[in-house]
């Protein structure tokens, strides 16, 4: 079967470091995290979070968003484009709201609580062709840029686009807090000294096409795997996450070598980055530069995938490497850490997105070939 | 775009509030492991027992409404200000019931849960289509655990309060022998009722072979 | 005071041992790792929030679960020096 190429061509995201991706980028660049410390959401216990500044209706910012993507595009409505969501909370904010007011579920609407939410908010703007959501917790919206770029490679569809969107909710705050696994400062990610993760809000929409335009980024490979180990810890040896690399490679035939740049999964916890580290470490050697960006924007759980799909696109664009923040001793000796940002010339970027359960999606971008 | 699937084998599992699972320790005799199982997981470990030619490959799951139960148990704790448990924070996740079959069943392969609201099997079969074209056999799965304390608060159309469907498909260029459709069974989640329509027909057919519009 | 046979139900009870009675648990029997009864790092916090929620006994020093979780005897004991 013939295979077409996928071209990302437009995108724009918001979370707590940025109003738009140029804004993150830039604040990526300049250390500049947007993780600020609340103590109103877990009782007696400040805590660091990624908050977006602004407040927001959900269904306002993800119209917007999806308007500048529209915008930016030459498309001229999205009729003939499939919407794939990714998220792992979907309305779980609006839901808790109703809940934690009412003490019961009678107010609840079941369309505005689950997943689903996102595209059908969406459906209330624009008119897509079709729509699927998918929610894998920290791997959601990486595997909705896998199933687009599916879609496009085997030509069932010409536009895709992608929406990776989680808001904060105490579910997930409190939960995450359950584990032991949350920071009371901004993260440092493969710090020795590092103590936790930061949850964070998000959003972050992307269109795939299959024809490229002025500055197009490719995304040449996808690759996939699960752990079977845990549901919460990730296998020691990076196995998973190792073998989700390689096939992300071996879809796009690049060597290991070719690769300039990887943007981590890198939470700020010790499981995460010690066994993902591991797993870079087995594949790449300190050939790649490696780098972070959770300490920056905070882990937008099902959105960043796609936030941080955005960000290897702009690094590609600008042939920047996006640095490290936070991290002043790392625990791996060997990767190749980017402590500074650095016009470099590079051809493909690499990102990771590890999730609960052990699913792990990588993803490949490149200059277009 | 159209592909066609052969239906290998297939399985599925209602009950009006309650789907009773008498196998489970058989299934999963390690205790440490089965304690932890949610009634998703536990509905998908019996209906991956029912099902025939699956080694071991790619795995589809879709659910509209997810791990309801340990959601519901996790705003309580909040609305109580009691402390979280750990353990339903992590069967919170709509991927916790093909994680565990993953756990289980030691499959490091592709798998992925999907959430489309009524659309959800519908979904599931046309992701499963897309997948199939890569010439594997996979295994599709849908569910629905609705059977939550106060649920009657805002379920006024669903008679089965717990379901669950397999099937096990595959490419093929052969014509379709059963239409795609909603199930005739009333009272059936909309999100599981396409592939609760194929595992009720397909048996019955020498060949059982849907057409799915991507 | 605390009884032995209340810590291993009220264990058995919140830990979800299938099946277990308290005399399957032996009194120095290694909770943790799979030459024990086998709980896991979530069963840790489990436990804590067990300790506390059960007998009003907090554990704010995550670097000594080691040593009180390590069996049932030495959680009993912790628990009734505490109280």
């Amino acid at each position: 079967m013939p295979k077409n190429s996928v071209f990302i061509n437009a995108f724009e995201s918001v979370c707590c470091a940025g109003e738009s991706s140029e804004a993150l980028f830039e604040a990526i660049c300049a250390h500049q995290s947007g993780i600020k410390t609340f103590d109103e959401f877990i009782p007696n216990k400040p805590i660091a979070l990624g908050k977006i500044e602004k407040s927001f209706s959900i269904e306002a910012l993800l119209e917007l968003t999806c308007k500048k993507v529209l915008a930016k595009s030459l498309l001229e409505n999205f009729e003939s484009t499939l919407l794939v969501v990714g998220s792992s909370v979907g309305g779980m904010q609006t839901t808790e709201n109703i809940f934690l007011r009412d003490h019961h579920y009678a107010n609840i609407d079941p369309k505005l609580h689950a997943i689903d939410a996102i595209a059908h908010l969406l459906s209330q703007h624009f008119t897509f062709k079709d729509d699927i959501s998918f929610s894998t917790a920290c791997t959601s919206s990486a595997n909705a840029l896998g199933y687009a770029h599916e879609m496009i490679t085997k030509g069932v569809y010409e536009n895709v686009l992608v929406v990776g969107f989680d808001t904060l909710s105490l579910t997930t705050i409190r939960g995450f807090d359950a584990l032991g696994v949350l920071s009371s400062h901004a993260c440092k990610p493969f710090d020795v000294s590092r103590d936790g993760m930061n949850v964070a809000e998000g959003i972050a929409v992307l269109l795939l096409q299959n024809k490229p335009c002025k500055e197009s980024i490719e995304l040449l490979g996808v690759g996939y795997s699960s752990d079977a180990h845990h549901m919460a810890h990730p296998s020691p040896d990076g196995a998973g996450a190792l073998c989700a690399m390689q096939k992300a490679l071996e879809c796009a035939h690049v060597q290991p070598s070719e690769v300039g740049y990887i943007n981590a999964h890198g939470t700020g916890t010790q499981a995460n980055d010690e066994s993902e580290a591991c797993a870079i470490e087995l594949l790449f050697g300190a050939n790649a530069s490696v780098s972070s960006t959770k300490s920056i924007t905070g882990h937008t759980l099902g959105a960043s995938g796609a936030l941080e799909a955005i960000i290897c696109v702009l690094a590609l664009q600008k042939q920047i490497i996006p640095p490290n923040t936070n991290l002043v001793e790392p625990e791996n000796k060997t990767l190749h850490f980017a402590h500074e940002t650095k016009a470099q010339p590079f051809r493909y970027a690499l990102s990771n997105s590890l999730a609960f359960g052990g699913n792990n999606t990588a993803l490949l971008f490149g200059l277009p070939q | 775009m159209k592909v066609n699937l052969e239906i290998l084998s297939s399985a599925y599992l209602l009950g009006e509030t309650s789907i009773e699972l008498p196998r489970i320790k058989e299934l999963v005799p390690h205790m440490m492991t089965r304690r932890r199982l949610t009634k998703a997981a536990k509905i998908c470990v019996e209906l991956l027992s029912r099902v025939e030619h699956f080694e071991g490959g790619r795995i589809l799951c879709g659910s509209a409404f997810g791990e309801l139960e340990t959601t519901a148990n996790i705003l309580n704790a909040i609305k109580n200000e009691e402390p979280l448990s750990p353990t339903d924070f992590q069967n919170s996740v709509y991927n916790t019931a093909v994680s565990y079959l993953s756990i289980l069943y030691h499959n490091h392969n592709e798998i992925l849960t999907l959430s489309s609201g009524d659309k959800t099997s519908l979904n599931v079969l046309k992701a499963g289509a897309l997948k199939a074209l890569d010439g594997d056999t996979l295994l599709l799965l849908c569910f629905e655990t609705l059977n939550i304390l106060g649920i009657e608060q805002v379920n006024h159309c669903i008679n089965y309060l717990e379901s669950g469907v397999a099937l096990v498909v595959r490419v093929t260029e052969a014509k379709a022998t059963l239409i795609l459709q909603k199930s005739e069974l009333a009272g059936v989640p909309n999100s599981i009722s396409e592939m609760l329509h194929v595992a009720q027909n397909a048996p019955a057919l020498e060949s059982a072979i849907i057409e799915v519009s991507l | 005071m605390v009884q032995m046979q209340t810590l291993k139900e009220i264990l058995i009870k919140n830990l979800k041992l299938e099946d277990m009675t308290p005399e399957d648990i032996d009194d120095t029997m290694p909770l943790f790792g799979e030459n024990g009864l086998g709980l896991d790092s979530v069963d840790s916090i489990e436990l804590v929030l067990t300790v506390d929620k059960e007998f009003g006994v907090k554990i704010s020093d995550s670097k000594a679960y080691e040593t009180i979780f390590a069996t049932v005897q030495s959680l009993l004991d912790f628990i009734n020096a505490q109280k």
